[in-house]
């Protein structure tokens, strides 16, 4: 039953995002900040590029080896989104996975949201068009399962509750 | 204190205990290392989740491209990229490999190659899924059932290895808790140990510690003067009783020689304490008419001997009451003695008398001068014996006055004989007489010597064993040799035969006041000679008398 609810959730949520790129007023948006904040905020690539861009070698639980990641860091976003009552965010992804991230988590390591992986921008049909990484070779600690969860990949959606 | 074996054991039990408690507790903590080893090992996202939306993202993307659903091309875009990434996701990383390993490696590669194929047709088309609708239905359909076969394998697959890991898990806890209560006996009794030897040595601080303080009241309150000094002889002990002894407080003794403080001690003492053997110093007179008696022992530490210890004992009573004793048994020897001696002759006298008295007037001239001849003999006799006795007194209280005149000293031996063969009718004697001209001395007292040194011979040897007695005049000397074959005399008590009241441990069984000797000697040296001694222990002594024709005034030694 709550699945259906759910899944009846998403689907809305996507019929909304596809509105909006119907309208035209969010061409090439790739994340969408939204909830209990002043104003929702959509971000293109570029947009995204301009709050800075940060770079990070680290390994994964899903690839092999270690990986060149660039993307932005997180709390840059989090910023440009005010001031924020909630401790965590909702992080939501393509293929309607959704996982609570604290809001420490942005604060006390450098977690970025990444667009691209050895220097290949990440499609959506490669965990595109953002991925949720965190800095875990330097941090060993970050490599217990308990964090895995909040690699959100196909990420596109963060929501403030 | 244990006995060393006790102790060799206690120390074994402590190490191997320590022993036990290391390797315990490493063994303990090499398990937890690999437990949280074990807790490591993960993959991103659980195999039959990433399997199962696999399956999921093929049945939406049908869904939303059966005839007659409202979805728009953009949205099919989407369900279409997804899936894409789904399979992608099943060929890459842990993913891949815990497929390949379950032998399934190709069915996301045929999955997403024939999605791939369809690509054109499907974007060319927009929202017009008729076109392609069923030729994507029965591609896609075809993976579902092996994919969600790959799930139940690897579902199966992961509860083995979860009960397995979970098995050894638990095997490792218990091992862990088991080390534990080993670390934690261990521990208890190390601690214990630990506990009892802390209890000990105090206890053993406390017991050295009284003692030591008994030590230092004894030193303090201890009569005897003691004193302690370091290998060079320096004071650096001086109790209460030496500052009484000697007059001399510790502050003034500290530090100085210890040879300086008390000059009895000689450097010979000293050295020998150094060397490790002690030494006693017999009692010695003071002027002020105490005597002291020392005791001189080695301090040792490790074996060597870093100083020694004096200990001076004022031992004036003890001493003066031991020569009242020895006084007293002379005195009680002499008049044993003396009424011995004087009973013979009066005895003669008597019994003399008595004859006359019987026979009375029967009796002839001839028999009444030899009756009375005999009676002047024992008178003699009794009168040399009052001699002898004051001469005793007078040697002893060290009045002398010589009455020299030439004596026939060969006249003086034979008299000596013959009353000892009355008095031990038994005894034979040896004479060896070879004498020229008199002898200018105190007949009386060269008598006594005499009687003294043949007494001895007759006193200390059997009665059927001679008494040998050579006398020769070498022109410048008269010599007299006393041998007898009796219980001789311990070598290292010759030297000491002739103090006063010294008698020798063989003659302990014969009652004797030790002064005869002495006596005997001090006439000696009265006449400017002497009397020496050779002897061996069981076989019998000689003593030689010496006396000069000529007395040189520095022969004459002192006597007393």
């Amino acid at each position: 039953m709550k699945r259906r609810v759910f899944l009846a959730a998403s689907i809305a949520t996507a019929a909304l995002s596809i509105y909006n790129l119907r309208a035209g007023e969010s061409e090439g948006v790739i994340l969408e900040v939204t909830g209990n904040i002043e104003q929702t905020l959509r971000f293109t690539l570029p947009q995204l590029q301009a709050l800075g861009v940060t770079k990070l070698a680290t390994s994964t639980a899903w690839t092999e080896g270690t990986r060149q990641f660039e993307g932005v860091l997180a709390r840059s976003v989090m910023a440009a989104a005010g001031p924020v009552k909630s401790d965590y965010v909702r992080a939501q992804a393509l293929n309607d996975y959704e996982a609570d991230i604290p809001l420490t988590d942005f604060a006390d390591y450098d977690v970025i949201l990444a667009w691209s992986m050895d220097g290949q921008m990440l499609s959506r049909r490669d965990k595109g068009p953002l991925w949720i990484v965190y800095p875990r070779d330097s941090l060993p600690h970050l490599r217990e399962e308990r964090f895995e969860h909040r690699w959100v990949w196909q990420l596109n959606r963060l929501f403030v509750p | 204190m244990k006995v060393p074996a006790g102790r060799g054991r206690e120390t074994l039990a402590v190490a191997l205990a320590v022993l036990a408690f290391v390797v315990l507790l490493g063994f303990a903590m090499y398990r937890l290392v690999q437990l949280e080893r074990d807790n490591y090992a993960s993959s991103g996202e659980g195999i039959i989740w990433a399997l199962s939306q696999a399956q999921y993202e093929i049945q939406r993307l049908l869904l939303a491209t059966t005839p007659g659903s409202f979805a728009t091309a953009d949205e099919i875009a989407l369900r279409y990229d997804v899936l894409i990434s789904r399979l992608n996701l099943l060929q890459e990383g842990p993913l891949a490999q815990r497929i390949a390993e379950a032998g399934r490696g190709n069915v996301a590669a045929r999955a997403m190659a024939d999605l791939l194929e369809l690509e054109p047709l499907i974007s060319s088309s927009g929202d017009q899924v008729e076109r392609f609708s069923l030729r994507l239905a029965r591609t896609m359909h075809q993976y579902l059932q092996p994919l969600g076969s790959i799930a139940n394998e690897l579902m199966i697959q992961n509860r083995v290895v979860d009960g397995q890991r979970r098995n050894s898990y638990n095997a490792n806890i218990v091992q862990v808790i088991f080390s534990v209560i080993g670390i934690m006996a261990t521990g208890a009794f190390l601690i214990l140990r630990l506990m009892s030897s802390l209890g000990k040595s105090a206890a053993a601080e406390a017991q050295l510690r009284r003692e030591k303080n008994f030590l230092n009241l004894l030193l303090v309150s201890s009569g005897e003067g003691i004193a302690a000094f370091d290998a060079r002889l320096t004071c650096t002990h001086w109790n209460e009783g030496m500052s009484k002894l000697f007059g001399v407080r510790a502050e003034q003794s500290l530090g100085r020689s210890i040879a300086e403080l008390d000059p009895t001690v000689s450097g010979q003492n000293l050295d020998d304490v150094l060397k490790g053997s002690p030494s006693y110093l017999a009692p010695e007179l003071r002027g002020d008419g105490t005597y002291l008696e020392r005791v001189l022992h080695p301090i040792r530490l490790n074996d060597e001997v870093t100083g020694g210890i004096l200990i001076v004992r004022d031992v004036t009573e003890r001493y003066d009451a031991q020569r009242e004793r020895q006084l007293r048994e002379v005195y009680r020897d002499f008049v044993t003695m003396v009424s011995h001696q004087f009973r013979t002759p009066l005895a003669v006298i008597d019994s003399t008398m008595h004859r006359m008295v019987r026979r009375g007037s029967k009796m002839d001239e001839a028999e009444l001068v030899e009756r009375a001849k005999t009676i002047r003999v024992s008178v003699s006799s009794l009168t040399r014996l009052i001699d002898a006795t004051l001469t005793a007194e007078r040697v002893d209280a060290g009045i002398f006055d010589l009455a020299m005149r030439p004596v026939d000293l060969e006249e003086l031996i034979r008299s000596v004989c013959a009353r000892y063969t009355e008095l031990t009718p038994e005894r034979r004697f040896q004479l060896d007489i070879r004498l020229g001209t008199a002898l200018v001395c105190d007949a009386l007292l060269i008598d006594q010597a005499l009687s003294n040194l043949v007494g001895n011979a007759v006193k200390y040897s059997p009665e059927p064993a001679p008494v040998e007695i050579v006398a020769v005049d070498d022109g410048l000397a008269v010599t007299i040799t006393v041998t007898d074959h009796g219980v001789g005399i311990p070598q290292p008590q010759q030297e000491r035969v002739f103090d006063r009241f010294f008698r020798a441990s063989t003659s302990t069984s014969i009652p004797g006041t030790g002064v005869g000797l002495y006596t005997a000697r001090q006439i000696a040296l009265l006449h400017g000679g002497d009397i020496t001694l050779s002897s061996l222990e069981g076989q019998g002594s000689t003593f030689t008398l010496r006396l000069p024709h000529k007395i040189v005034p520095e022969m004459v030694r002192d006597a007393v």
